[in-house]
């Protein structure tokens, strides 16, 4: 293994980390803060959850920073927030986070099956986050403004008015029980794909597939008979369901940035991907002469891999084999081992085998 | 007893079988990842096919911002994670060999695993398999890497980086023509 550290300083990491996760704490604290109305309104039964998510929240910006230290990360990254800034990349990133995040169109082209389950679960996920963190870490909460009417306020705003027993109130009550009867349908649908029709997905381990799943489950059902308990048997075993409920809550929160639903802020990265592949200028193959890239991404990439110590030059000229399309690249290496001289008709060099499997410039040839 | 491709693709008839019988393979979902490519159309009917080298140290997987190209234990090279991967094209235009294709409706890279569900429980892969001519062949690492039956590729030197690749290449025997073998010696598949 040629293994080489990303950068040259071996604490940038850490200092990177320390760094980022001071300032989320800070952000954390005021919101608490501010949301609260000054810890007027601060909601005790929910401070084991509160802890769990500012942990899970440096454990995720800890793995974040990690992740957008790497060189392609980073590149890409810094590509599309600049791409953005225009009004072409603007409208690109508005489509693309409603055709990927939204509707998950790709999923739908890979199965409807598969779109329906992830739809269930992502979306069941996702509004669930938003309950959960809004109430832990208080930025909501209801006050009782008139016998029977509650005012929703949010970082001390009064939104909007609902009486206690409105249909309103009742599906925001049970908005989690919604969100986790989704959860329960798209994990189930899941498992039943998996146990049914045995695909080899090999690129993950059982644990890997199947634990989210029955993590996730086990989280949506008891959450539910939290409701069941205290609407039809008296708030019998309450307590013990409210701990059951909130240990899966938190080891879901603490596994969340190393498994697999650290998926999640991955996909946010894929919004920036449509723009970086439509704004860019297209590049030809230096063989063959077809546009196959633009002229940024394999700049980019020979950025990326040269920081790893892995550039695939050709010898003697200024080019890489990304300067090649796929096809090119492929009969190259053959016709170089057959001994035969590879043509470059568009860049208009002629390369032979470097002797070690590589190619170089036919030598007498010019650049 | 790791087991590694090994394409002696002067033998190679360009039938496309391998192309075929790679999509039979039960992981992959009936997109090929095996490559038969005309080396050198309307001058000769030359062909060779290419499967993922398998590098030590992969590019494609170097080169993607998702972390979404896992190695196996024992040294393959996996598809990409079809949850992680972003569609974005980075491991097409980093890997010096033309491997890893990216579906551009499903916005997943796609590309050899050597059949990782069969060659991890001791079955030669789907191309290996079928191939009529011996071209692709499932043989010992080992065998291949310190007695090859002719000259052969896994070092691939770049401008002074070295990839050493799992899948090893025969080279065409240009001095005496006569395929797969060297004077007298047979070849054991």
């Amino acid at each position: 293994m040629n293994f080489y550290p990303y950068e040259e300083d071996s604490l940038l990491f850490s200092k990177k980390s320390a760094r980022n996760v001071f300032i989320v704490l800070v952000i954390l604290f005021f919101s608490v803060y501010i949301g609260s109305e000054q810890f007027g309104y601060f909601d005790m039964a929910l401070y084991g959850y509160l802890w769990a998510t500012v942990l899970c929240f440096v454990l995720l910006t800890i793995r974040i920073t990690s992740w957008t230290l790497r060189p392609p990360t980073r590149r890409l990254w810094k590509q599309g927030i600049k791409m953005m800034f225009s009004a072409k990349g603007l409208a690109f990133v508005f489509k693309t986070l409603y055709t990927n995040i939204g509707e998950q169109r790709f999923i739908r082209n890979r199965s409807g099956y598969r779109w329906a389950q992830h739809m269930f679960i992502s979306w069941g996920v996702i509004f669930s986050f938003a309950i959960t963190f809004s109430l832990v870490l208080n930025w909501l909460h209801f006050e009782l403004v008139e016998p029977k009417t509650y005012a929703a306020v949010v970082f001390g705003i009064p939104m909007f008015r609902m009486g206690v027993d409105s249909l309103l109130a009742i599906a925001i009550y049970h908005g989690l029980n919604w969100t986790g009867i989704a959860v329960i349908i798209g994990c189930g649908m899941a498992l039943y794909r998996r146990v049914t029709d045995e695909k080899k997905i090999v690129e993950q381990s059982k644990e890997y597939d199947f634990f989210p799943l029955f993590l996730l489950i086990a989280i949506s059902i008891t959450g539910s008979l939290l409701t069941v308990s205290a609407l039809w048997m008296e708030g019998a075993f309450y307590l013990g369901i409210a701990l059951a409920h909130q240990i899966t809550v938190i080891v879901f929160l603490l596994y969340f940035p190393f498994s697999k639903f650290w998926h999640l802020p991955l996909r946010f990265l894929a919004v920036m991907v449509p723009m970086y592949h439509a704004m860019g200028e297209q590049k030809q193959c230096a063989r063959c002469g077809i546009e196959y890239a633009t002229a940024t991404q394999i700049k980019d990439v020979q950025l990326a891999l040269e920081k790893r110590h892995l550039s695939v030059p050709i010898d003697h000229t200024t080019l890489h084999f990304s300067d090649l399309c796929s096809q090119c690249r492929r009969v190259s290496h053959r016709l170089s081992a057959y001994g035969a001289k590879v043509h470059f008709r568009k860049a208009n060099l002629v390369l032979e085998s470097n002797e070690k499997n590589g190619l170089q410039l036919k030598k007498g040839g010019d650049q | 007893m790791a087991k590694v491709l090994y394409i002696d693709y002067e033998r190679c008839i360009g039938c496309r079988a391998c192309v075929i019988g790679c999509e039979e393979c039960s992981g992959h979902d009936h997109l090929s990842r095996m490559f038969v490519d005309e080396l050198n159309p309307g001058e000769t009917v030359a062909a060779s096919p290419t499967p993922c080298m398998h590098c030590v140290t992969p590019a494609c997987a170097e080169s993607c911002p998702v972390q979404a190209i896992a190695i196996a234990d024992d040294g393959t090279v996996l598809s990409a994670s079809l949850e992680k991967c972003i569609g974005c094209k980075n491991c097409t235009y980093a890997c010096p060999f033309g491997i890893p294709r990216v579906d551009d409706v499903k916005k997943v890279m796609y590309k050899c695993d050597m059949c990782y569900d069969r060659t991890s429980k001791g079955r030669p892969p789907m191309c290996a398999s079928v191939c009529p001519t011996d071209t692709i062949r499932f043989v010992d690492e080992h065998e291949i890497k310190s007695e090859p039956p002719k000259e052969v590729q896994f070092k691939w030197d770049f401008g002074g980086t070295v990839i050493e690749t799992r899948t090893v290449i025969g080279m065409p025997d240009t001095e005496t023509n006569r395929y797969g073998f060297r004077e007298g010696d047979g070849v054991q598949s």
